[in-house]
């Protein structure tokens, strides 16, 4: 049931990046998610009888879906190194595909020295007191708690840096990066145990296996869902007070074209006012120009200042909700 | 091709050849054009420029350095179309064939040999105005792109 449920969860977050990071060029969160969703599936009982008595009921779909997910905890480090400014060596390394290249090698070797008998959807419990079967498998989760260990690095970082409802993505993410690592930590003490013969001992961490691996990827998903779409979110709501400026400043810049026509009379320039923003930013740069020309009589009332002041912290994202200015120009060209 | 789609066309163009992709910050793009003329870039405000008929900005490069001079505004955008109309000169490689017999009565000082090229953010009527002021308006949308995307983590993660 966890592995449905958790596979639900993956594919639910493959479809709304697909949506909300559509155009987008970094693809480092889409590869990682769909990898994992295809290894998690792999992991549903039913499924995978199916496919593992296909080819040949070796348990060869136990190493598929493994490989798989180490290549998609692989693009999730990618995109964290991606992410963050602050790459040391060693993280660069950790996080990189020569270790990558070492942990698939292990995985592949120690597997292929497991005496795995027939298709089995509990291997590790029938086949974990095999020294290549712990290797395998720790192999696996120490490689996941490196990539974790670098996410919720980074993503702390992030916390500091956000503010408000911009916290809660790396929240998620930073509890579910701190699960992940428990968990990676209770898998290595099961095979440990199983391996050292102490079967209950083995049991007792058991028991919170299932729960660790359900909030560690109900927690990972969520986060990773919800920060693109507060973007979007936002996003949307930008586009809409853009409108709302636009047509508050067309009266004004209309005005101003009359006393002292700009470039968008120009049909030389070829403007196009399709964009809601490019036609904002040419009608309050003409409704500018036109104030700031000694040659032409042009003067903003009260209200029009206090609405062309407005649209213009809008576009330079200085207005309600919106990040810091880029533009640097004010500490580089005013005294 | 028409005169009206050259200039059109030529704004998107110059953009790409920047390689600074869909985009990036002010003190990026200064960096970048600073790069490509392999010299110093400077920015100064000079207050009273616009009493000369409107004049808001003007560029002028020398062998050693461009500079930038603009007029005071209280809208920080308008000062900001101001530098990116000049650094779009600079960009589209403008101002070969200036006359700078204007340049004499702005800035008397500067001697017209070590002055190579002037060219000022005035009247947009010529195609080469037009062209600069087309590119700057799209260097504005660049720099408001990189206001949305504020860091890399939002880049990737958002």
């Amino acid at each position: 049931m966890t592995q449905v449920i958790v596979s639900t969860l993956l594919w639910l977050l493959v479809a709304s990046l697909l949506i909300l990071r559509r155009g987008r060029t970094d693809r480092s969160i889409l590869l990682s998610a769909l990898t994992i969703a295809v290894a998690m599936t792999l992991n549903i009982d039913g499924l995978y009888r199916w496919v593992d008595r296909l080819l040949g009921g070796t348990n060869l779909v136990t190493l598929a879906a493994d490989l798989a997910l180490m290549l998609g905890i692989f693009f999730l480090g990618r995109a964290v190194a991606k992410a963050t400014e602050y790459r040391p060596r060693i993280v660069r390394f950790a996080l990189g595909r020569v270790v990558l290249a070492v942990a698939l090698v292990c995985t592949v070797v120690a597997f292929a020295f497991i005496d795995r008998g027939v298709t089995t959807t509990t291997l590790m419990l029938d086949f974990g007191a095999q020294p290549a079967a712990a290797v395998y498998s720790m192999t696996q989760f120490a490689y996941d708690a490196i990539v974790l260990t670098a996410m919720a690095a980074v993503t702390t970082r992030q916390i500091r840096r956000g503010r408000g409802v911009d916290r809660l993505p790396a929240v998620s993410l930073v509890i579910g990066s701190a699960l992940g690592l428990v968990l990676a930590a209770v898998v290595i003490a099961m095979d440990v145990a199983h391996l050292a013969g102490n079967i209950s001992l083995m049991r007792g961490f058991g028991a919170a296996y299932s729960p660790l691996f359900l909030s560690t990827f109900l927690f990972l998903c969520a986060g990773l869902a919800s920060q693109p779409a507060i973007r979007w979110m936002r996003a949307r709501s930008r586009a809409s007070a853009t409108r709302r400026l636009v047509s508050q400043t067309t009266p004004i810049w209309q005005r101003a074209n009359l006393v002292r026509p700009g470039m968008s009379q120009q049909d030389a320039a070829g403007f196009s006012a399709a964009d809601p923003e490019t036609r904002l930013h040419r009608q309050l740069v003409e409704i500018r120009d036109a104030a700031v020309d000694p040659r032409v009589s042009f003067e903003l009332s009260d209200a029009e200042s206090v609405i062309v002041e407005a649209a213009e912290e809008h576009l330079l994202g200085r207005g309600a909700g919106a990040g810091s200015s880029s533009s640097g120009l004010a500490t580089r060209a005013t005294p | 091709m028409t005169d009206t789609v050259k200039v059109a066309t030529r704004a998107p163009e110059a953009l790409q050849e920047l390689e600074l992709g869909d985009s990036f910050s002010f003190d990026e793009l200064v960096s970048a054009v600073e790069h490509r003329r392999g010299r110093p870039l400077r920015i100064v405000e000079l207050a009273d420029l616009s009493d000369r008929d409107g004049i808001c900005a003007l560029w002028f490069g020398t062998d050693a350095e461009d500079l930038v001079v603009h007029t005071r505004s209280v809208s920080a955008l308008h000062r900001q179309q101001f530098v990116l109309h000049e650094l779009a000169h600079i960009i589209l490689d403008h101002g070969h064939d200036d006359d700078l017999d204007g340049a004499d009565q702005l800035l008397p000082d500067i001697a017209p040999a070590t002055r190579r090229r002037l060219l000022r953010r005035q009247d947009l009527v010529t195609a080469d105005e037009i062209a600069a002021e087309s590119l700057a308006d799209h260097l504005a949308a660049a720099i408001r792109g990189s206001v949305m995307h504020e860091s890399k983590y939002l880049e990737i993660f958002g």
